[in-house]
């Protein structure tokens, strides 16, 4: 029976490879990245070297198969992923000049520039998040464990309001984030993305919707 | 329609008022409206509104006495990209609407991003 752990150093590995299974809308995105480590070094691997102790993994016989990892403070984040993480990993991945012609190139272009995830519209939801599965553990009650486990930690470290970011497309994943209680932000500025978000307080609640109440 | 430009590139019209010259709310609004001859006079509702997200965001820096805003490194970093997203999209509409078009135009720097001409950039 699959657990929901806390992330460990030797999970890189895994959940890159998750990252990656997952980073075209939900799809595997191989095909569309050849270079496997692009997506991992922009959407998992800074998170869980910056905020460790916000990552968690769905644990299937000793292997990941499923995690949810983000920052608590994306201000901060922002900082850090600029002064820090970029660094070194500008020699194999140059900044872009010009208009992107691949889709690697528009990617590597976002690793350029984490100010954007300074978005004004979701300013009052200082965390933010990315949770992926892989597709065999899917629609098995996993997402809502990493997603509550998630949310737990956040509203015990103090943190009132968490966003995302998605691809618009991805209409599973939107599914999903609806029965967990995430409602859209409209950010007219980006309208290939979808960007919910929601408060860390009664994290239960979406699970009791939908089921007869069964109070006096 | 003016107003509805100036709505939806606010952030980044902040930004360059404030890199151009730190200020309070009051010192923004009037750089936007100097700056622009006229043009943009958004709503102190709404620049106050934007300002308080922006420095929720950490893209700008708010000093209490005297009372002004400033960019952080984020905030430079994020009016740059704006500013590069806004550029060539500007290019493009020129592209579209064609040289006769263009040319037809007033001389003045583009109306959308008087923090782009800024002389104190250097």
């Amino acid at each position: 029976m699959p657990t929901v752990r806390p992330y460990r150093p030797d999970d890189r590995a895994a959940l890159a490879d998750i990252c990656v299974r997952t980073g075209d809308a939900g799809e595997d995105s191989r095909g569309l990245y050849p270079d496997l480590d692009l997506l991992p070094n922009i959407f998992v691997l800074p998170y869980v070297e910056f905020e460790p102790a916000l990552a968690f993994v769905v644990d299937d016989g000793g292997r990941a198969v499923g995690y949810v990892v983000g920052t608590s403070d994306t201000p901060t984040f922002v900082e850090w992923f600029r002064r820090v993480w970029l660094p070194p990993l500008t020699e194999r991945y140059p900044q872009p000049t010009g208009r992107p012609s691949t889709p690697t190139a528009w990617m590597v272009g976002l690793l350029h520039h984490p100010e954007r995830m300074l978005v004004p519209e979701v300013a009052a939801y200082p965390a933010h998040l990315h949770i992926d599965l892989l597709p065999t553990h899917q629609r098995a009650g996993h997402g809502r464990a990493l997603m509550t486990t998630f949310l737990d930690a956040l509203a015990d470290a103090g943190v009132a309001a968490v966003h995302l970011a998605m691809a618009a497309a991805n209409t599973r994943a939107r599914a999903f984030y609806g029965r967990m209680g995430f409602h859209e932000v409209p950010v007219p500025a980006a309208p290939g993305a979808a960007y919910l978000g929601r408060s860390t307080q009664d994290v239960q609640t979406g699970r009791a919707k939908g089921m007869p109440d069964l109070r006096p | 329609m003016m107003r509805s430009y100036v709505q939806a590139h606010l952030d980044l019209l902040l930004l360059a008022a404030i890199r151009a010259e730190p200020g309070d709310g009051a010192a923004v609004i009037r750089h936007l409206r100097e700056r622009s001859g006229g043009k943009f006079a958004p709503s102190s509702q709404r620049v106050y509104a934007a300002l308080h997200h922006l420095e929720r965001n950490r893209l700008v820096e708010r000093y209490p006495e005297p009372r002004r805003y400033t960019l952080t490194n984020s905030g430079r970093r994020s009016l740059e990209m704006k500013r590069k997203e806004l550029d060539s999209f500007v290019a493009g509409v020129h592209a579209v609407l064609g040289q006769g078009g263009a040319k037809a135009r007033p001389t003045r720097a583009p109306a959308a991003s008087p923090g782009s001409r800024s002389p104190r950039r250097g």
